[in-house]
């Protein structure tokens, strides 16, 4: 992880309406860092992500990503971007392979070296027997795993996941991890992680950033969270801090 | 405690009512006020004024075929209620809501039950509009008595119900067999569409051939058709309740059966039905394929069309022309809606053609334009409507999902829709090829007519793409084609279209006068909907560039 900024948002804000979905958020992301952007649903996670990856204009306040201005230069931030989005968008009539050559060429690549890039994602990703096949005959989490190889393969420099192992099993989960960390290592990929599992954030980022209602509410290593709110584990300072714990004496009061 | 078959009832008219959800119960009231007083005196009054305009012919020929004629009108409302619900029904696989369903232990006869039943207030409003207008010519041109024409209005509702039970029966049994799958989905879609050129045939028939209709539909082969049945059941009725002293005996050659015959063919069949029914229920309900225990797609290789394509358009640019047309072509659903709009292309003129047998062998100079021109025009409007609709309506954007995918790349979505453009393009040759092949055989047209007609028609085609694409673009619809957006857009598409075609082609016929060259009205009625289209893709792609803000 070096010291130069990836992202950096200053009073970053997204209104819909009367709904606050963002308030003022002011965030810096160090290049090779992996984030992990925690908090409930409708915390304002996805309309984070979809702001800094050029696809939202915020209502007020200005951010940088890659060095380039989320206002006027969304084209070069797509370009070193790439964003596995929350709900998978596959072509259903296309095979594994034909759907990445069509998000290669949508990154302007093409011919012998993408067509070996896929060759060897579809390989890492364990698909390759099933490469040829349409996507409509695909499980949720093997089109997980198109997604995340569609992610991947114009070699971004920032990387933006949207519950990235929400429909993978636990192997599927475990690699998509040593993926993340590998290539966050070994090559300074950042990774912008949107989840709602916490042992995965744990175990995979650096920086833990916890968003409720729109307002970032906490910030730092998962180690230092845990220690500021006086719990075990990350899951447990989740809660405290997002007010999730369960009362159990309502737990079976609807049966009255 | 209410019904379970009671629940799923309500549940279905809630659905089919969801739009007017603040005012059901209001609109529903008033709906059916509208209807009762549409039927016992909107039509009753204004019909006699339409059928005297018409001249006493009209009468006439009521009083002489009415037992023919009753069983094309039966058919058209036979074919409407059977096959609609089915084509509507298919636009939607609903696996996931029957899986809930049977979870909560309701029995499989209760769910086809509340399904059917969910259906009949919907229905009934329509035979309740529609029955009037299609009988009172009846009843005033031979003077059928209130107790006559209660019984032939029965017997439409009796026929419509038995006729919904079937229909629900039938998509039932295909929706299962389907599955809840995307392959499943795709190919009901696809069905959607083929059942819905069985309405054509007998509404076309209605319009073009009610002769020639009401005589075929009089052979004694149709008396196994259980429209044939309630139509011969209204002809009885009108027969024993007519005020001109009509009698049986002139119709005994078609009214082969009496009534009290037909009444119980009508009903023994209406019982068979309902008992299929309840006894395959357990059957029809234990639905086949899923997502993941479906057929399989594995792709081999790509043909020599796309590996030319690739050829002509090297690097990034080709592949997502290949892919697009890839994507385009494997859907049935896209590849039905381009069949039934050349089917209905080569139908117009085939009509026209078979109207036009008294035509002499040599006809008048200018007279040959005239048809080219207007066998042009039928064509263009038809394969532009539908290849609008099927390349930039349905065919453009699959979901929301994908949009996001396609924008997060850079310029995605300017790449996308040139890539989408060039495929639309390379298809709509195929699409207007045929049927303008078809035509040229049909007519005995010669090469520079068939040339002509395959020029307007394909720039015809070209203009519709680009203005859909445009307007789809502006407002995405993705594969939703029961969605607010897509029924604006489709009526936003034809609505230019015609508009643009109609007045070029009074530009056209002004400069015919003039110039008296037919290419130049064809390049007339043609290029400005090529430059309109062209406006409103440009827009239509730069405002879907742009960052949302909602």
């Amino acid at each position: 992880m070096s010291n130069s900024i990836e992202i950096k948002t200053e009073k970053l804000s997204k209104n819909f309406g009367n709904i606050h979905a963002l308030v003022d958020l002011d965030l810096e992301v160090l290049r090779g860092s992996t984030f992990g952007f925690l908090g409930p649903n409708g915390a304002g996670k996805t309309t984070t992500v979809r702001i800094l990856s050029g696809l939202l204009r915020p209502t007020s306040g200005n951010a940088t990503v890659c060095g380039y201005d989320i206002h006027t230069q969304r084209n070069e931030i797509k370009a070193d971007t790439g964003l596995l989005p929350e709900a998978p968008g596959l072509y259903s009539k296309l095979s594994a392979v034909e759907f990445l050559e069509f998000i290669g060429a949508l990154n302007d690549l093409s011919g012998e070296i993408l067509h070996k890039r896929i060759d060897k994602l579809m390989s890492l990703m364990g698909l390759e027997n099933r490469q040829n096949d349409l996507l409509e005959s695909f499980s949720s989490g093997m089109k997980q795993k198109v997604l995340v190889a569609s992610t991947l393969i114009h070699e971004p420099e920032l990387v933006f996941l949207d519950e990235p192992t929400s429909r993978l099993d636990p192997s599927a989960s475990a690699l998509v991890k040593e993926l993340i960390l590998i290539m966050a290592k070994e090559t300074e990929t950042t990774f912008f992680i949107c989840t709602h599992m916490t042992d995965f954030a744990e175990d995979v980022c650096n920086i833990i950033g916890i968003l409720n209602e729109g307002v970032l509410t906490t910030l730092g290593s998962p180690e230092d969270i845990i220690q500021r709110v006086g719990v075990h584990d990350l899951e447990e300072a989740y809660l405290k801090i997002v007010g999730g714990e369960v009362d159990k004496s309502r737990l079976l009061s609807w049966r009255d | 405690m209410p019904s379970k078959w009671f629940a799923i009832a309500k549940a279905e008219f809630f659905v089919q009512t969801s739009r007017l959800r603040r005012w059901r119960k209001a609109s529903s009231i008033l709906l059916l006020g509208f209807g009762i007083v549409w039927a016992l005196w909107i039509v009753p009054t204004i019909m006699p004024g339409i059928l005297s305009s018409f001249g006493s012919g009209v009468e006439l020929l009521l009083q002489g075929t009415f037992p023919s004629l009753m069983r094309s009108v039966m058919l058209f409302l036979w074919i409407l209620v059977l096959i609609y619900p089915i084509s509507y029904a298919l636009q939607e696989i609903r696996i996931g809501q029957w899986e809930i369903m049977l979870s909560n232990n309701v029995s499989t006869r209760s769910m086809m039950f509340g399904f059917f039943l969910g259906k009949v207030p919907s229905y009934g409003l329509f035979v309740l509009f529609i029955a009037p207008v299609l009988l009172t010519p009846f009843t005033i041109a031979l003077n059928v008595s209130l107790v006559g024409q209660a019984i032939m209005y029965l017997t439409v509702f009796f026929v419509a119900l038995s006729t919904l039970f079937l229909s629900t029966l039938i998509t039932t049994a295909i929706q299962a067999k389907l599955g809840e799958s995307s392959r499943g989905n795709d190919i009901a879609k696809a069905l959607s569409m083929v059942v819905a050129i069985a309405v054509l045939v007998p509404m076309y028939g209605l319009m073009y051939f009610a002769d020639a209709l009401s005589s075929v539909l009089g052979m004694d082969v149709f008396l196994l058709f259980p429209f044939t049945w309630g139509a011969d059941i209204i002809s009885w009725a009108i027969i024993l309740f007519n005020g001109l002293g009509i009698s049986s005996s002139a119709f005994l050659a078609i009214l082969k059966l009496d009534a009290l015959t037909d009444l119980l063919i009508l009903s023994v069949f209406t019982g068979f039905v309902v008992l299929i029914a309840l006894r395959a229920a357990d059957r029809i309900f234990s639905f086949g394929a899923g997502p993941r225990t479906e057929k399989i797609v594995t792709i081999l290789g790509e043909n020599v069309l796309l590996r030319k394509i690739r050829g002509l358009f090297p690097g990034p640019f080709g592949v997502m022309v290949v892919t697009s047309i890839k994507e385009f072509s494997r859907k049935m659903q896209n590849v039905s809606r381009l069949v039934y709009g050349m089917v209905l292309a080569i139908l117009l003129p085939v009509i026209l053609s078979v109207s036009m047998q008294s035509f002499p062998e040599n006809p008048p100079e200018g007279v040959r334009d005239l048809i080219v021109m207007i066998v042009s025009l039928m064509l263009g409007m038809v394969l532009a409507m539908i290849s609008g609709a099927t390349f930039g309506g349905i065919g453009f954007l699959e979901s929301r999902d994908q949009l996001w995918i396609i924008k997060s790349a850079p310029g995605g979505v300017r790449k996308f829709a040139k890539a989408r453009l060039v495929e639309s393009l390379f298809l709509a040759v195929l699409i207007v090829f045929i049927p303008a092949i078809a035509v040229a055989l049909v007519f005995q047209f010669g090469i520079i007519e068939f040339a002509a007609i395959l020029a307007y028609t394909y720039w015809t085609t070209v203009g519709a793409v680009l203005i859909s694409i445009g307007i789809t673009a502006n407002n995405p619809t993705y594969e939703d084609q029961r969605s607010a957006a897509f029924m604006l857009n489709t009526f936003a598409t034809i609505f230019i279209v015609m508009i643009i075609l109609i007045f070029s082609l009074f530009a056209g016929f002004t400069m015919m006068m003039t110039f008296q060259s037919l290419p130049l009205i064809l390049i007339v009625s043609s290029t400005p909907m090529v430059a309109m289209g062209i406006v409103l893709y440009l827009v239509g792609i730069a405002r879907m560039s742009r960052a949302d803000t909602v």
